[in-house]
């Protein structure tokens, strides 16, 4: 009666069709259903052709897979349980989820618990730490140097002729040769490559890294040389360039 | 030892104290396991190995095992997702499942001694279309059908072991066959 051209049936009671097929209907819808096949070529058509697919698949059923013996299945009973499927956390994490159980409310106590220890160990981290003050070469400390000069290390030959002029006798290497350049006796700590040695030039003074006394000279009268030891090695360097500067502005 | 117990009470002993119980867990499945994975993928030595991987995977994963879900549905949840894995590698392998013949054939279909050998090329012919209409269905459809066909489960069994509203089962497999019909109807298989 339903019929719509292609053997499939509009009719609402073709949907039956499977459980009228695979016999899970109860007797009295089946023969309910029976009496509607009679009366509806659409329904009557749609269980033919379904019937015939499903013996179909039963056929095939039959001829490949009945005969087929069950393999062996091996389980390694002696291995740990773990992830293999990627559906399982079997870590410490998991570990937790099994102590705590299914508890929702466990695990959101749980969770601000950690949430609050956190934050206190932050707390009592800030509170702890003191940021030693690093000592900057202020501009104030030395009027004379210009502060992006400064900050390179570099100050104007006048005012290190000057300053060297007047401090004959004072510790730590002044290259009068480079026009803009002070080298401290930490630069050459830091600088790589020279070992800690540098090779005396004409005009300048080496200092005697090695701290036995003994300095080399290469230009010039023999004097006392302050060692490297005399200063301290947790001396940092921005303090001694702005310990000099002092010097030098004094 | 374990046979008065349900697949439940199995699992949990299992992962309690006795590993196994999950034997007993393996022998009542076994069979229906690599009958859902013969069908759903249409090769014996392929649905051999899904199964094997299937349980072995299961007996790994006992621990993530909810109380409150069938063993059923967890067994064939991790069986399907093994085959859909495989077809995908064999796929990436460009290993068609649809398309190939020749090498497959003689694995798969085991002919009938009583046939004659024209009657026997016939029902190896057949049995391929068979096989490759039913592979050719989307999964969620292959999947219920091969339940119920090689599994020959109830409506209701799969309703429960895919956790699907039985309506939408009964649906599904109309669906199913409805294609299934139209496809072997291209293809002229008839039921001898």
């Amino acid at each position: 009666m339903m019929n719509n051209g292609n053997g499939t049936s509009a009719c609402n009671r073709a949907s039956e069709i499977p459980e009228y097929i695979y016999q899970e209907l109860t007797d009295r819808g089946r023969v309910e259903l029976e009496r509607h096949f009679s009366a509806c070529a659409g329904c009557a058509a749609e269980l033919k052709g379904m019937t015939n697919a499903h013996l179909a698949v039963m056929q095939w059923r039959d001829e490949s897979f009945a005969g087929l013996s069950t393999p062996k299945i091996v389980i390694p009973f002696g291995e740990n349980q773990s992830d293999q499927a990627g559906t399982v956390n079997s870590g410490w994490l998991d570990s937790i989820h099994r102590l705590l159980g299914n508890s929702t409310a466990l695990q959101w106590g749980g969770g601000l618990v950690a949430v609050a220890a956190v934050a206190l160990i932050a707390f009592i981290a800030v509170n702890m730490i003191r940021v030693p003050v690093q000592p900057s070469v202020a501009k104030e400390s030395s009027p004379r140097v210009d502060g992006a000069v400064a900050g390179r290390n570099e100050i104007p030959q006048q005012v290190i002729n000057e300053n060297v002029a007047r401090l004959p006798d004072e510790a730590g290497v002044v290259d009068t040769r480079s026009p803009t350049k002070v080298s401290t006796g930490l630069r050459s700590r830091s600088s790589g490559g020279s070992n800690g040695r540098r090779s005396p030039r004409s005009g300048q003074v080496a200092v005697d890294l090695n701290g036995n006394g003994r300095a080399k000279k290469s230009n010039g009268s023999a004097r006392k040389l302050p060692s490297l030891n005399d200063v301290a090695d947790d001396d940092d360097n921005s303090l001694r360039l702005s310990d000099l500067f002092e010097e030098i502005g004094s | 030892m374990f046979i008065n117990l349900t697949d439940e009470q199995l699992v949990e002993l299992a992962v309690s104290q006795d590993p196994d119980a999950f034997g007993e867990i393996v022998r009542r499945w076994e069979r229906k396991i690599f009958a859902l994975c013969f069908g759903m993928l249409g090769r014996e030595d392929e649905a051999k190995d899904a199964a094997q991987e299937a349980f072995i995977s299961a007996y790994k994963g006992l621990a993530s095992f909810r109380g409150d879900a069938k063993v059923s549905s967890w067994l064939h949840r991790i069986a399907v997702n093994k085959c859909l894995t495989t077809k995908r590698r064999s796929k990436t392998r460009n290993e068609e499942f649809i398309d190939d013949d020749e090498a497959s054939d003689a694995k798969t279909l085991v002919a009938s001694p009583k046939l004659s050998p024209l009657r026997t090329t016939e029902s190896l012919e057949r049995m391929d279309l068979v096989r490759r209409a039913v592979n050719a269905l989307p999964a969620d459809l292959r999947q219920i059908i091969v339940m119920k066909e090689f599994e020959e489960m109830t409506f209701q069994e799969i309703s429960e072991a895919l956790e699907m509203p039985l309506s939408t089962v009964k649906s599904k497999l109309y669906t199913a066959l409805k294609q299934l019909r139209m496809k072997l109807e291209r293809t002229s298989v008839e039921v001898v």
